[in-house]
Formats: structure tokens, C-alpha cells, sequence
């Protein structure tokens, strides 16, 4: 629990102090380690909230980045279970 | 005779999978409230309400990183050596030095281009707001910037921002109380009208991001790599400088590429156009 609100401090700084892609791969590594990461969903809802105006790209929808972030975020749950059901499977 | 019961007619997981089959209903029913969510705040009203509240809050943090970073970042020439230290410093010299007899000689065309134009009855004076860019285009996967002026500084949407030189960068798209969002040109799909070449022959270029533009020319007109891109002014604007020239062999057309000069990464403060910004509000006062 102290290890993930750690880990949720440091992304959240990370949007602040990195570049962007820093803040991408701490929360992509976040979907890894941690289940249910839902707090790199809020943080992408809060990147889409400061930085992201009307006429900015893809202007199909209002927030820019949610409909790639759910596909990446659903890919990666998926990714995650294959390879805890390839570990698993080694071990046995 | 009755069927005796036995636990071999009752599946030992019987019940688990009871459980699953909740869980499960339960997980899809907490993604689509959650996509609800997400479309309720992203299409509504809404919206621009959290915006606000996000930028509040996110505005001080902002303003702590850059003074933190600056400060640090005076604390750098203890990770290096002294040669190394005297060789940019002779480097950085000379490039200022260059620059000051550039920019001594630029402002005298400068001063005779405004005074032939008062002459023939046109004026070019702008009026600048300076300020502060909180979260350059790097901090965001969009190609915009935050900076510390907002409506409490009579900043509004549409109003152009510039950096030295001269150089247009973009314009405010969405204003808070105490900070705005600048939506660069560049900005990947965006369409930016400029004139290019010798002869300022006027063309679209194409964002492709980072303050980056690209622009595809007939191969009869020619342009040179260090070229001034304008914007079609009176008062002299620029767009960027060409970088690269790509004549594909075979092939009719060339492709340019050009880009701000400096770091858009490394952009500190920035020049709003108040004047037209008056303009705008006029306008949309207007009935």
C-alpha cells in the first residue's frame, strides 16, 4: 500500500518535472506492477484537463488521449495476464 | 429409488464459479460507469469546470518545478570539467558577439522599414504582454503550451503569441484566471499560411509538431537551407527558419523543412499581442 501511494507521488511529480514520455513509461510500468491501476487513468483524464485545448489534434473527439490510453491500458492488462500465465506456467 | 445425493452430482467449484460470474458482471459494470463518466465530463459543461480547477491547482506546482529546475541548474558547472567550461564560454562569446553586431544592424533596417511605413501613412507598433511559460509543449502529449497569464491579464482566445525575434508561435485557445493554454502552429495536422523563398512565394505549411513545419514546393522555386519563412504581415513576423531542402530524385516537387530557431523545450518567456487582442474583443463585443 506505502509502496503504491509512493509510486502514485512519483508519477504524479513526474508530470510537473519530466518530459512527458517519463511520465507514459512510469505509468505504463505502473499497469505492470501494480492491479487495477486506475491512477494512470486519472492521470491521463488530468493531462487531457490542463494541457489539451479544443483545436489541438484529433479532433474527433474532446479528449485527445483517452481513446488510445484505454486501448493501450486494455492491451496492457491482457499483456500482463499472458505473461503471469507464461511465468506461472514455467515455474510449474 | 430416489437418486441418493452425493457430493459426485454437485461440482465441487459450483460455487466459485458463482462468485466469478459476479465479479465479473461487477467489473463491467464499474467500465462502462467509468466510460459514462469519462464521456459525461468530456461532452458536457462539465468540462471546463475541472479544467479550471485542475489548472488552480496544478498552476503552483507548475510555477515550484521551474523555479526548483532553474535554481539547480546554476548548481551544473560543479559536474564539470574546467576545460570544458572555458571552451562553451569562448564558444558562447564569439556566438554573442555575432549576434550583437546582427542584431545592431537588424535594428537599424528595422527603425528605416517603420519609418518609410509611417511615411506612407501606415503604422507597425504592437504592444507586448510578457509571460512566464510554465509547461513548454515537451510536458504534454499535445504541441501546446501553459503560461502564467490568464483573464485576469485581459488575455483572451485568439490573441498570438511570439517569441524573440519576431518569430509567431501560436495563438491562446483556452483561458483560466490566472493562466492560458497556447496551441502551437506547429501542432501536428495544422495548416499555417506563410511565404517562403526569394521571391516570398506564399504556400501552407504543415505542423508535424515540436515547432517543426513542413512544406511541399514546386522544384522550380528555390529555396536554401538558413532561409527566413514569413508570415504575410504588415508588421514583420516570422514562422521559422529552413532547416532542410529534400529534392527527391524523379520527382516534381521538393520538400521543405522548417523550424523555429532555439528550443522549443527550453522556452522561458513569451510576448502576447495585446493590440490584437483589443482588436478581437472589440469584435466579439460587437453586436
Amino acid at each position: 500500500m506505502i509502496g503504491r501511494t509512493v509510486y502514485d507521488i512519483a508519477l504524479f511529480a513526474s508530470l510537473f518535472i519530466a518530459p512527458f514520455w517519463c511520465t507514459l513509461l512510469i505509468a505504463a510500468l505502473g499497469i505492470f506492477i501494480f492491479p487495477r491501476y486506475v491512477e494512470a487513468i486519472a492521470l491521463f483524464v488530468i493531462v487531457d484537463l490542463i494541457f489539451h485545448a479544443p483545436t489541438s489534434t484529433m479532433r474527433a473527439t474532446n479528449s485527445a488521449i483517452m481513446v488510445p490510453l484505454s486501448l493501450y491500458a486494455f492491451l496492457a492488462v491482457l499483456l500482463r495476464t499472458w505473461i503471469g500465465m507464461y511465468l506461472r506456467n514455467r515455474s510449474v | 429409488m430416489p437418486k441418493k445425493y452425493s457430493s459426485q452430482h454437485q461440482s465441487l467449484t459450483g460455487f466459485r464459479h458463482d462468485r466469478d460470474r459476479v465479479q465479473r458482471r461487477k467489473r463491467l459494470l464499474g467500465i462502462l460507469l467509468g466510460c459514462t463518466l469519462l464521456v459525461l465530463v468530456f461532452r458536457t459543461p462539465v468540462e471546463g469546470a475541472l479544467a479550471t480547477l485542475m489548472q488552480f491547482i496544478a498552476r503552483p506546482f507548475f510555477v515550484v518545478a521551474n523555479t526548483t529546475g532553474e535554481h539547480l541548474g546554476g548548481y551544473a558547472y560543479l559536474f564539470r570539467s574546467k576545460e570544458s567550461l572555458a571552451d562553451e564560454n569562448k564558444r558562447l562569446k564569439d556566438a554573442l558577439d555575432l549576434v550583437a553586431v546582427e542584431a545592431a544592424s537588424r535594428e537599424m533596417l528595422r527603425a528605416e522599414n517603420d519609418y518609410l511605413k509611417s511615411v506612407l501613412g501606415r503604422h507597425s507598433d504592437r504592444s507586448f504582454l510578457l509571460a512566464r511559460v510554465l509547461a513548454s509543449p515537451g510536458s504534454s502529449p499535445y504541441d501546446t503550451l501553459i503560461i502564467d497569464a490568464g483573464a485576469d491579464d485581459a488575455v483572451i482566445p485568439g490573441m498570438s503569441v511570439y517569441v524573440d525575434g519576431d518569430f509567431i508561435i501560436g495563438e491562446v485557445t483556452r483561458v483560466f484566471g490566472g493562466s492560458a493554454v497556447v496551441t502551437l502552429y506547429s501542432s501536428s495536422g495544422n495548416e499555417f499560411p506563410v511565404t517562403i523563398g526569394t521571391s516570398s512565394v506564399p504556400v501552407t505549411a504543415f505542423g508535424v509538431g515540436g515547432g517543426n513545419f513542413r512544406v511541399v514546393l514546386p522544384k522550380g522555386i528555390e529555396v536554401f537551407p538558413g532561409d527566413i519563412v514569413e508570415v504575410p504581415s504588415f508588421a514583420p513576423t516570422y514562422a521559422g527558419v529552413v532547416d532542410a531542402v529534400k529534392r527527391p530524385e524523379g520527382s516534381s516537387l521538393q520538400e521543405i523543412f522548417f523550424s523555429w530557431p532555439g528550443n522549443m523545450n527550453a522556452l522561458r518567456y513569451v510576448y502576447l499581442d495585446t493590440k490584437e487582442g483589443a482588436a478581437l474583443s472589440n469584435e466579439a463585443e460587437r453586436p
